[in-house]
């Protein structure tokens, strides 16, 4: 038998015994790195958007008591020394903590 | 749809940019597909189904190119020739650059488990160049003519036939001891 018949023999048994690659994560994973299809075009997209806002904001002025809730805002204030020492105090220790809290993490 | 052609399945690719169709066709041509790449890169299984993931994302995305005068596989595999041949172009550059001497190739990054003869024989392909091991691998297992293969390679047809000649005679040397007993 010749070279020749022998490598033609081997590639027939290769091809018959050729083993089939069926996994579904491969077509899976090809499915997701394939470019996504726009369902709708980028203008019509736009133009649900601009009537979507529109839409709720006719609601919202329509339904929300926005005046209502402006209204229960306090009109004055009053800042006593008390409140003012108090503020000072928890900006204080605030900044304290902070402080405190970036040294410990630099230690790590 | 599963039983539709090839041809009927890219007309909706094309027309509809139907990812139904195209899972189809990659269902339909995977597996050749996939077993080509390992005989092509030493049964490197996560490097051939990179290659042919990449050859069908390469494929859908210029699906509008495919005339339809060759066969879809051979389109297929065409994209696949050129996608693995730039593969091991920037590999090699990646090895220069890094001043590797060659030791460290392919060949030695797979390991074979001597029972089979399907991965033996891909690491014996590995003694072949990147064209020689398709234009074998076309020529032997796909039994595609020369002027097909010429087609896919774009390659002249004197390249493909020394390509065939030289390789078969390098892979007879490499066969050289194997036992071909149990084949008959």
């Amino acid at each position: 038998m010749t070279k020749e018949l022998e490598l033609d023999k081997l590639f027939t048994h290769l091809r018959v015994s050729e083993p089939a690659f069926n996994e579904a994560q491969f077509l899976h994973s090809v499915n997701l790195a394939l470019p996504k299809k726009r369902r709708i075009s980028m203008a019509f997209e736009s133009a649900i958007t601009l009537v979507a806002v529109a839409i709720s904001c006719g609601l919202i002025y329509h339904y929300f008591p926005a005046l209502e809730l402006l209204n229960q805002v306090p009109r004055q204030f009053m800042i006593t020394p008390q409140a003012l020492v108090l503020l000072g105090g928890a900006a204080t220790a605030l900044s304290g903590l902070i402080y405190w809290a970036s040294e410990v993490d630099l230690e790590f | 749809m599963t039983d539709a052609t090839d041809q009927a399945l890219i007309q909706r690719v094309v027309t509809l940019n139907c990812h139904a169709s195209f899972n189809v066709l990659v269902k339909r041509h995977q597996s050749t597909l996939r077993y080509s790449l390992r005989q092509m890169t030493g049964w490197d299984q996560s490097l051939a189904d990179d290659l042919a993931q990449e050859t069908f994302i390469k494929a859908y995305t210029s699906i509008t190119s495919f005339n339809g005068t060759a066969k879809f596989s051979s389109w297929l595999y065409r994209i696949a020739y050129n996608v693995m041949i730039s593969h091991f172009r920037l590999a090699r550059n990646r090895e220069l650059t890094l001043g590797d001497d060659g030791a460290h190739s392919t060949e030695s990054s797979v390991s074979f488990d001597s029972n089979d003869l399907h991965r033996d024989l891909a690491g014996a392909m590995l003694k072949l160049s990147p064209q020689q091991r398709m234009a074998l691998h076309l020529h032997l297992h796909k039994q595609l003519t020369h002027q097909e293969i010429c087609t896919i390679m774009d390659i002249p047809l004197g390249t493909v036939k020394t390509a065939i000649t030289r390789g078969k005679k390098k892979l007879q040397e490499s066969l050289v001891g194997w036992e071909t007993g149990g084949m008959s």
